[in-house]
């Protein structure tokens, strides 16, 4: 040690620190799914594939992929059942573990081992079972956790960054199609523009605050204005959201998003618009939290939460307007439920900028603030998750059936599909008494209580729109005569039953029983 | 038994998942076995639940399952409660049901909608028994809607007949009607005593009687009663009942006689205290009357044997609403119990009939059954004994009471209403008796014109020679309920609940002093003697000498009398004229000036106009062109950067 | 002023002498290097796309295989050397830490190289 020059051992912190087994204990369920992907990938390498065959049948893949998603989802709800201990810091404050990020983890490996197990049979039916779709689904969900834990505008960074590769391959994953690559490569030229944005955000950011860590930002904003360039630091966070923006599809940055789910496998679809939306709106709601309602000394914190607001309720009814106004002509399902896909993007703003409003207040000091996006995701996430695990199935063949005319005459074709999928169109609709039904009450609720009447208001009446274009579906699938030439969807195995049924059940169950889940998103929300 | 209570309904319930998902891979008797599991499992239960309120210190037993909703001041918990009057309920919604679930293996037996048939019961149960459990008024809607959409569902069991479905669609409409006094009800409740649950309503309403204005007790009260109205079939609501005999006879038994109707009977005795404080009463008693004798006077010249029934069931819950509404609970509630008894009885034998027959349902193809069918024919005399009030059987205890607690309330107009509809009760039952089991068998005239019945198969008549007996598996419930009928009478229901009520201090059942006076045998004569003499009257007219009637129907009053009462005095159609047609044709108008001209034109052609054009500059944005949408990001990037910069100020 | 600039003295230093190494070998060469002048060799890329003509050209996908693989296994190199500098400082953990590292690269180097990654054609 001592012949080493003086300077080498300055530049090397890093050897003071080294990771201990608490923290890759805390990260467990992540290395789960890194491992099980890697171990999934190479496994796959040396199957040999019966030549010669439309379909393929590799049942190990499936189970061993799906079995690490539900081993990671098992670790996580065991963090989650452990007693509150408020929020803890790992990897020299990279990742922060709280009872929310867990709670969000949780939605996002739920929507792994959904789409897994609901992709088994689409990939089968299309001769795509190959180990790298399990190996990157597991990798993004994984690299998702780490985005909804981390603590730092650099590790923040670099899991956003792994998280939107693997969802710009997956978006490509069917190759052979056209629209597949079309909707991939505008994602990811959009998405590397964006993420320029994202990353010049955060360096104002740190250049504004001098840290990269949430808790030290927060720290600086407390000590008021003195030493924080404001200009800097609003430019960063205006920045830093339009990077937000673009993942989770708001309005003027949400061009990539039709194309994209379009073209995406159903079940990728589902997956991206569940996962990338929970892990957004959770780094969303924690900056939002952050610098839109942490009192300051000097006027830095009302300047914040005036710009948040504002831009965040233009974002919101844009999102709101524009997405369910564009849903209502569509013709195709797919596209439809895009569309409704970033209508859902604005109700879930909205839930931000009241949760912001409620904690500045003070409403939130009890309770913790955010339930009401919390409450929402959930349902929202089993509802898209099912809908585009049913929507796998209506084709004939490896061809998609995705206009809506081509579903006349379901109901009796395949009636407990159809009837799955009722469901779910009603509770996106959120008619009572449905999971859909009950989020979008909280949300509009929490904003007249905030006083954001506009907001509430334009959210019911948008929501009044948008009971057209889902009940529509329901019309061609039972009131529309016609059909009766072709089976027009092939009926799902185990696997994909499964997926159905479990996700269409949850969403019946959080629709009658409200009040716990409530009562959960209460526990889990942000201190 | 507090944590079982829950098991009571779940039960049946679990009977209906695996019956309604797996009964069409199982075999019949795997199907059977679940279909009757359930109810006879839920009523041993509900003896023990009862067995434990009735004996010991006679306390409820109240199972907490947490809340159900909790949204700020909205507060529904998720309880269930057996008190004396749900256990009564209890008992009879099990111990019927169980009966006659056993019933419809034979009545069912060659149906191919075997399986679904005991799921859509099953499920009924099911929700009859949340229903009677609920100890807050939302709960009691959950059961209450059930309830409707099984009956819904089971009317168009054979739904490939279109009246069946119409007569479902009927009842569901009819029943809407009713339902949004009930839900109307139930926020008027919410806002007025913020609460849901029905000891804080009695009690709460008690007080509010004294305190404030009375006006909103009285608007609850009466939008619970057209809530209870729909559901028990009273004027002006009672219209769906009759065609609802559409379905399988066990349903129009269990659903339609026995339980599901007597669920507003139910709601009024539960909200009792409510009810006697809104001031609704006597026209809860009034409708009870006129129903009353409504549905007696249409049943006079009914020929079919489930439409007399079905009128008849009317008829006797009017006299129920008439005890409940002298505010006499128990007793409405005790001839709840009996009916529930004799009402089953006769529409299952009516059953066993129709089934001996191959589904033959009109009586005047019918006769001379007593010989081919005695069993039958001697459980059905029972029911109708018990039916026109004939001294000592269970219907003759429990309709006296009714009537000597109007006459005792000082309500004579209704007593006498009440007493002439008891003589044209005990005369349409023994002329449909006699029509059915006495006299010559009628049907082999029409022998050979085979016609397509209800369920769309081909009938053909049968030969007098081929009519048997129905198989004991269906004759076994029967001679149960039989013995019930004739002794059901004996059973002190009103005091009991009565005693439940002074000891609970809970407002809960029956608030009439209540005791043995002399007015009683006075009642008990004359209440007997209108079943004689209704009964003879009918042997006179149907039996001994025939061509009276032909004679009586000669006479013009006579002739029109017949011709109202056999069109039902034409309630449906001027239902139809006055407001179905009116509704349809204003339905209509709305539809081509509102829908098509304003909604659909302007408002969605205009909205679709205006979508369209804005469309038209976003499709130009969204053709999929990567420069287009870079340009779009980098102004929403600058638009955003302009908010941020500018609100900060 | 001038103090502010001073720390980047060596930086600019560090510059020229970059700048300097490089223009100096390539002016040795183009003075000492004997010349084949062919059209291939003259063109800028000896092999691979052409670099005038229009810029929408296809060519084959396989070019930016081999370029991402290259720059895949040279960022291994790029770690490998602070690595090694600081190796006794940072002791086992600094092993096990690489040894992590260099299994999940070479995890990869068995995935392409299986997946058909090195196979020109």
């Amino acid at each position: 040690m001592q012949n080493l020059p003086a300077i080498l051992l300055e530049s090397s912190p890093v050897s003071l620190n080294p990771v201990t087994s608490t923290d890759l204990l805390a990260i467990l369920p992540v290395l789960i799914l890194l491992g099980t992907g890697a171990v999934v990938l190479v496994m796959d390498l040396f199957q040999s594939v019966p030549a010669g065959e439309g379909e393929t049948r590799k049942p190990v893949l499936h189970f061993l992929s799906i079995l690490g998603a539900v081993i990671a989802g098992a670790q996580i709800c065991g963090a989650l059942a452990a007693p509150d201990t408020g929020a803890t810091s790992f990897f020299r404050d990279a990742l922060r573990i709280d009872k929310f990020s867990l709670a969000m983890s949780l939605l996002i490996v739920l929507g792994a081992a959904f789409s897994l197990l609901g992709a088994a049979d689409t990939l089968r039916r299309r001769g795509l079972e190959h180990g790298e779709f399990h190996a990157l689904i597991l990798f993004s969900a994984a690299s998702m956790i780490l985005f909804t834990q981390s603590a730092s505008l650099i590790m923040a960074f670099l899991s956003l960054e792994t998280l939107s590769m693997s969802v710009y391959v997956l978006t490509a994953y069917t190759r052979e199609e056209k629209r597949s690559n079309e909707g991939a490569l505008k994602y990811f030229i959009l998405g590397s523009l964006s993420t320029g944005f994202l990353l010049l955000g955060l360096v104002f950011i740190y250049g504004a605050t001098r840290s990269t860590n949430l808790v030290e930002i927060e720290a600086a904003l407390r000590g008021g204005g003195a030493n924080l360039d404001s200009p800097l630091l609003l430019c960063g966070l205006a920045l830093t959201l339009i990077g937000l923006s673009f993942k989770i599809g708001a309005f003027p940055f949400h061009s990539w998003l039709p194309d994209a789910y379009e073209g995406a496998l159903s079940i990728v679809t589902g997956f991206m618009a569940v996962t990338v939306k929970v892990a957004s709106f959770a780094v969303l709601l924690r900056l939002a939290l952050l610098f839109g309602s942490t009192p300051s000394a000097g006027t830095i914190g009302a300047e914040l939460h005036a710009s948040l607001t504002a831009a965040l309720s233009t974002l919101a009814v844009l999102t709101m307007v524009f997405g369910n106004v564009v849903a209502l002509v569509q013709r195709s399902l797919k596209r439809m439920l895009a569309y409704s896909a970033i209508a859902h993007t604005g109700y879930l703003l909205v839930g931000v900028i009241t949760a912001m409003e409620a904690k500045r207040s003070g409403l939130a000091a009890g309770t913790g603030a955010g339930q009401a996006v919390l409450f929402y995701l959930f349902p929202y996430a089993l509802m898209t998750l099912g809908a585009f695990t049913c929507m796998s199935y209506l084709g004939r063949g490896t061809e998609d059936c995705e206009s809506l005319e081509s579903y006349r005459g379901l109901g009796r074709q395949q009636p407990v599909l159809a009837l799955g999928i009722l469901l779910l169109m009603i509770s996106f609709a959120g008619i009572p008494p449905t999971a859909g039904f009950w989020g979008k009450l909280l949300i509009f609720r929490q904003a007249i209580d905030t006083g954001h009447w506009g907001l509430a208001l334009t959210g019911i009446v948008t929501s009044v729109v948008s009971v057209y274009y889902y009940l529509s579906v329901v019309v061609n699938m039972y009131m529309q005569p016609g059909g009766e030439n072709e089976p027009l969807s092939t009926e799902p195995r185990t696997c994909g039953k499964l997926a159905i049924l479990l996700t269409v059940g949850a969403v019946a169950i959080v629709g009658l029983l409200p009040d716990t889940f409530f009562r959960l998103s209460m526990a889990y929300s942000l201190r | 038994m507090e944590s079982a209570l829950i098991l009571i309904p779940i039960l049946p319930f679990l009977g209906f998942l695996i019956n309604g998902l797996l009964g069409h891979k199982m075999p019949r008797r795997a199907v059977s076995f679940f279909a009757c599991a359930g109810p006879a499992a839920a009523a041993i239960l509900s003896l023990l639940a009862f067995q434990q309120v009735a004996g010991g210190e006679g306390k409820a037993i109240v199972q907490s399952l947490g809340d159900w909703i909790r949204a700020g001041s909205l507060h529904v918990p998720f309880g269930l409660k057996v008190d004396h009057l749900s256990g009564v309920m209890l008992l009879v919604i099990t111990g019927v049901g169980t009966l006659i679930h056993v019933y419809s293996l034979g009545y069912m037996r060659d149906d191919p909608g075997y399986p679904r048939f005991f799921a859509y019961l099953n499920l009924f149960m099911a929700a009859m028994l949340v229903l009677v459990l609920a100890n807050n008024i939302v709960l009691l809607f959950l059961g209450w809607e059930g309830v409707g959409l099984c009956s819904y569902l089971l009317i168009g069991f054979w739904y490939k007949d279109l009246s069946n479905a119409r007569a479902g669609m009927k009842a569901f409409v009819v029943n809407r009607v009713g339902d949004f006094g009930f839900v109307l009800g139930v926020f008027l409740i919410f806002v007025t005593f913020g609460t849901f649950e029905f000891d804080a309503l009695n009690a709460g309403a008690a007080a509010k009687v004294t305190v404030s204005d009375s006006s909103t007790l009285w608007w609850i009260g009466i939008l619970l009663f057209v809530g209870a109205t729909g559901k028990s079939a009273q004027i002006p609501l009672y219209v769906w009942l009759p065609d609802a005999m559409a379905g399988p006879t066990p349903v129009s038994a269990l659903i339609h006689a026995a339980t599901m109707v007597t669920s507003g009977i139910y709601l009024l005795a539960r909200l009792s205290g409510l009810f006697v404080a809104s001031g609704v009463l006597p026209i809860v008693a009034t409708i009870g009357a006129l129903t009353a004798l409504l549905g007696a006077l249409i049943a006079l010249t009914q020929t079919d044997i489930k439409k007399v029934l079905a009128y008849s069931t009317v008829s006797q819950l009017g006299y129920m609403f008439l005890g409940a509404g002298v505010g006499a609970f128990g007793v409405a509630v005790f001839h709840l119990v009996t009916h529930a008894f004799f009402k089953a009885l006769l529409f299952l034998a009516a059953g066993a009939v129709i089934h001996s027959l191959h589904h033959e349902q009109d009586m005047r193809k019918m006769g001379g059954l007593l010989r081919k069918l005695p069993i039958t024919a001697t459980v059905f005399l029972v029911g109708a004994l018990a039916l026109s009030g004939f001294p000592l059987t269970a219907g003759f205890f429990s309709k006296d009471e009714i009537l000597h607690e109007t006459l005792h309330g000082g309500h004579a107009l209704l007593y006498a209403v009440g007493f002439v509809t008891a003589i044209l009760t005990a005369f349409y039952t023994f002329r449909q008796f006699c029509m059915v089991f006495l006299g010559e068998y009628r049907g082999s005239a029409h022998e050979g014109h085979g016609h397509h019945d209800t369920r769309g198969a081909l009938v053909h008549h049968a030969d007098s020679s081929e009519i048997r007996e129905s198989p004991w598996v269906m004759l076994g419930p029967l001679v149960i309920l039989g013995l019930l009928s004739l002794g059901g009478g004996f059973l002190d229901v009103p005091g009991f609940l009565l005693g439940a009520a002074h000891e609970t201090q809970a407002a809960g059942v029956g608030t009439e002093a209540h005791g043995p006076d002399t007015g009683k045998l006075t009642g008990w004569i004359l209440g007997g003697s209108a079943a004689i003499v209704g009964i003879l009257a009918a042997f006179t007219a149907f039996q001994w000498s025939p061509g009276l009637v032909t004679r009586l129907q000669g006479t013009t009053p006579g002739k029109i009398f017949a011709r109202l009462s056999y069109n039902k005095f034409y309630v449906d159609e001027a239902y139809d004229l006055l407001l179905v047609r009116p509704f349809s044709a204003v339905s209509l108008i709305l539809f081509y000036l509102i829908d098509r001209a304003l909604i659909d034109c302007v408002l969605v052609g205009g909205t679709g106009f205006f979508v369209r054009l804005t469309g038209s500059a976003l499709r130009r944005i969204q053709t999929g062109r990567i420069p287009t949408y870079t340009v779009l990001l980098v102004a929403g990037v600058v638009g955003l950067l302009t908010i941020f910069l500018w609100a900060a100020g | 002023m001038e103090c502010t600039l001073r720390p980047y003295l060596p930086i600019a230093v560090y510059g020229a002498l970059v700048l300097g190494t490089g223009f100096s070998l390539t002016l040795a060469s183009s003075i000492f290097g004997p010349r084949v002048r062919r059209l291939e060799k003259e063109s800028t890329y000896e092999c691979g796309s052409l670099p005038l003509g229009s810029s929408r050209e296809r060519f084959s996908v396989k070019f930016y295989l081999v370029a991402i693989l290259f720059v895949l296994f040279d960022i291994e190199t790029v770690f490998l050397v602070p690595w090694a500098v600081v190796y006794r400082s940072m002791g086992l953990f600094g092993l096990l830490e690489m040894l992590a590292f260099m299994g999940i690269l070479l995890l990869g180097f068995v995935y392409a190289w299986k997946r058909g990654g090195f196979d020109w054609e």
